[in-house]
């Protein structure tokens, strides 16, 4: 809302009903002009037909032709009203405004009661705005444009993230459209396909009852249907499934539907950081020196930090492995498995074991 | 002879005579893979050295004799896959890769087959293949009993533009295996330096997991240097193309970002023909390596660029060609392009980057696109 029309919320209109067939200011009647359309300027809320807005405003601003009225108003600021009370059309543009100011959310504020408070003091200057006295209504722009004086950066603030709450709103609910659309479609044609092959199962019998002979009528029918009860029991269940046929219902979510809404945990649940150790920033050690220093080795990356990460966890690797249990743990699980299976229970990770050195280069 | 009780009811006491080193290596490997030692061992130590050798030949029948050996599944250039199922429940399917025997390493096995072993005995991860156990055979071939991963890898997925359909979602749940595996190899100090769409195969369930351990090795010492002609070239890193000695696990990270680029665009990003052209590659499609954005670079061995220098590209560049995945998926993929590989995204930092989390939400392994017309899985 623009700056200019924040003065006028001051004004109370004068008639409070849009006119439906002729226009208060220059008479003409809906019955000779079908297309006739009131327009309305925040300014005072007086309503004229598009024609005299045309008229009087084209060349510049005016006053308005109300003869009570001393506004100035403009024609970029004529507007359709939304509500045919013009006082409630008022009302809600004042609530948008005030709604722009004061756009602070529970989130803004520690306790509950302070937010109460808040919006109790917001609803009390709506109030004034709206239906106070000349002199209510003053002090209560007057307090507004404080406000919004003082409180700019929040209020863009708040204003800012308003608009991205709005717009992953409107996401969620686009894709909870698109979802149960799919889903209708979905539930459409199987019912389709389903009345489909009943049809043409009925069809089967009676050709089958067409071409027999009279006297084995039942015996037909009673063959294909026999024939047939199975695919419809598989349809039926497959397709309707009714509560006195089908399994006992779950309650919750199925297995299949929490697995799907599990958060995706990129490291797999798995932790491979040490439980025994701490790896340091940097180890002072003379040997390792050239090794960050030199050309060879600093320049195509290697890592001194992987080597001394590797040093660490084959000095700790054996602690927390106890052999006994380890032992107990071979009859169940052999080899690897089995080392695992003891790392995962002592907390330790990784390779437990390390065979020999590297033999090849 | 009649000193271990073991020794009775060989199955071929025959074998003894021709006992090797190369057996005794192979039966080692096992045992330290699961086969059960304790009863035995203070018996064997005790025992004269034929018997010893006697008793690792009868823990290899043993070994051998849980598998069944079928059909064969592929052709490696130094291994045979056959397909197998466990003796006691043939429904378990597992593959057995069979180590062809290599000219090269007449009195030995060859290297590739112990770093696979070596490795991946070690790591036990959902999203790495699973190594059940090693035996020998007859002619003193070596036998690695893999998990059987039936739906192919990722290369077949990518590359079939016509069956196989799949969306961001897909790409960043193949993602979020392969960085995960990668970082459990690193956690581990174990750098796999193989990194690429046809070595990710892909289980019955859909988990990718990552296989080819063949030029995998441990993380290096410091002045200890390691060969510098690893990693299939496509996929290489600079540090290494300019020759470097000493790198780091940054190495599988670069691979790991051209991995996200592959899926994003199905066709290989910086598919070089020579290693010269390579290096063209990368300069023209990440940037040129320079003093600025590597201080040191022109200190590398073979360090070599064209004459033309292009300045490191820009979000633009890639928003242009991998928008698709998000802004966050393009920040992620720049930061494992970083030609620097010190400033280059570790494993586990990727990990903890945002895109994880955007939307959309990683396919769920089950309902990922497999490949078209392939044989049914194990199930």
């Amino acid at each position: 809302m623009s700056r200019k029309a924040v003065t006028s919320t001051v004004t109370q209109p004068s008639n409070a009903t849009l006119p439906s067939d002729i226009c208060p200011v220059c008479k003409r009647v809906r019955y000779l002009n079908t297309d006739m359309r009131f327009l309305i300027n925040p300014e005072c809320y007086h309503a004229m037909c598009s024609q005299c807005v045309d008229n009087i405003f084209k060349s510049g601003p005016a006053q308005c032709p109300y003869a009570s009225c001393s506004k100035t108003l403009r024609l970029r600021g004529f507007r359709e009203a939304w509500f045919g009370d013009l006082s409630v059309e008022r009302e809600v543009d004042i609530r948008k405004r005030v709604a722009a100011v004061f756009n602070n959310t529970q989130d803004d504020f520690e306790t509950l009661r302070d937010y109460n408070n808040y919006l109790q003091d917001v609803e009390d200057l709506t109030f004034a705005l709206v239906s106070g006295t000349d002199d209510e209504r003053r002090k209560a722009e007057a307090r507004l444009v404080a406000y919004e004086e003082k409180n700019k950066a929040d209020i863009d603030r708040n204003r800012k993230r308003g608009r991205e709450v709005e717009a992953a709103r409107k996401k969620r609910e686009a894709e909870a459209e698109a979802a149960s659309k799919a889903r209708r479609l979905e539930e459409q044609r199987e019912e389709e396909e389903a009345r489909k092959e009943e049809a043409m199962l009925n069809r089967e019998v009676m050709e089958a009852l067409a071409r027999g002979e009279a006297g084995e009528a039942a015996q037909i029918q009673q063959r294909i249907m026999a024939q047939k009860k199975k695919t419809i029991a598989r349809l039926n269940g497959e397709l309707f499934p009714r509560p006195w046929t089908a399994a006992p219902k779950r309650t919750g979510p199925t297995e299949d539907e929490e697995d799907r809404n599990k958060p995706y945990d990129p490291f797999g649940a798995t932790d491979l950081d040490p439980t025994r150790y701490e790896i340091h920033e940097t180890y002072e050690n003379s040997w390792l020196d050239p090794a960050r220093t030199r050309d060879d080795h600093r320049v195509p990356g290697y890592s001194v930090q992987e080597y001394v990460t590797r040093a660490m966890f084959e000095a700790f690797a054996g602690l927390g492995v106890a052999i006994d249990e380890e032992k107990a743990g071979a009859q169940r699980a052999v080899g690897i498995a089995g080392a695992k299976h003891a790392a995962q229970a002592n907390k330790t990770t990784g390779i437990i074991s390390k065979t020999g050195g590297d033999v090849f280069g | 002879m009649a000193v271990s009780p073991l020794v009775d009811g060989l199955p071929n006491p025959a074998a003894k005579a021709v006992s090797s080193p190369l057996k005794n290596a192979a039966s080692a490997q096992a045992s330290s893979n699961g086969t059960p030692v304790p009863a035995v061992a203070p018996n064997a130590t005790a025992a004269v050295q034929s018997a010893a050798l006697d008793l690792s030949e009868q823990m290899n029948e043993d070994e051998k004799r849980k598998y069944i050996k079928g059909k064969k599944l592929g052709e490696g250039t130094y291994a045979n896959v056959y397909l197998g199922q466990v003796r006691n429940d043939p429904s378990q399917l597992v593959a057995i890769k069979k180590i062809k025997i290599n000219k090269e390493y007449t009195e030995g096995m060859s290297p590739d087959a112990v770093r696979e072993i070596k490795h991946l005995q070690e790591l036990d991860h959902p999203n790495i293949i699973k190594l059940h156990t090693v035996f020998s055979s007859k002619d003193q071939n070596l036998n690695l009993v893999l998990e059987f991963l039936p739906l192919g890898d990722l290369e077949i997925l990518i590359k079939d533009t016509a069956n196989v359909h799949y969306g961001v979602a897909d790409t960043k749940a193949w993602m979020g295996m392969l960085t995960r595996a990668v970082w459990f190899c690193h956690e581990n100090f174990v750098l796999h330096r193989d990194i690429k769409p046809n070595n990710l195969l892909i289980a019955a369930d859909g988990e990718v997991k990552l296989a080819d351990f063949g030029l995998a090795r441990s993380f290096s010492d410091p002045y200890r240097p390691m060969t510098s002609n690893v990693i299939t070239r496509w996929y290489r890193p600079p540090e290494l193309l300019f020759g470097a000695r000493h790198y780091s696990a940054a190495v599988d990270v670069w691979s790991v970002g051209l991995v996200f680029a592959e899926l994003v665009m199905r066709a290989p990003y910086l598919a070089g023909n020579t290693e010269l052209e390579q290096i063209e590659l990368i300069c023209k499609g990440v940037g040129t390596p320079t003093e600025e954005n590597w201080p040191g670079v022109t200190k590398l061995p073979e360090y070599t660029i064209g004459n033309q220098i292009t300045p490191v590209l820009g979000k633009d560049h890639y928003n242009a060609l991998f928008g698709t995945v998000g802004n966050e998926g393009v920040d992620l993929l720049m930061k494992t392009l970083i030609l620097d590989p010190r400033k280059r995204i570790t494993a586990r930092d990727m990990l903890k980057h945002p895109w994880w989390h955007k939307d959309p939400k990683p396919t769920r392994k089950k309902e990922l696109p497999r490949k078209s017309g392939g044989e049914g899985g194990r199930k």
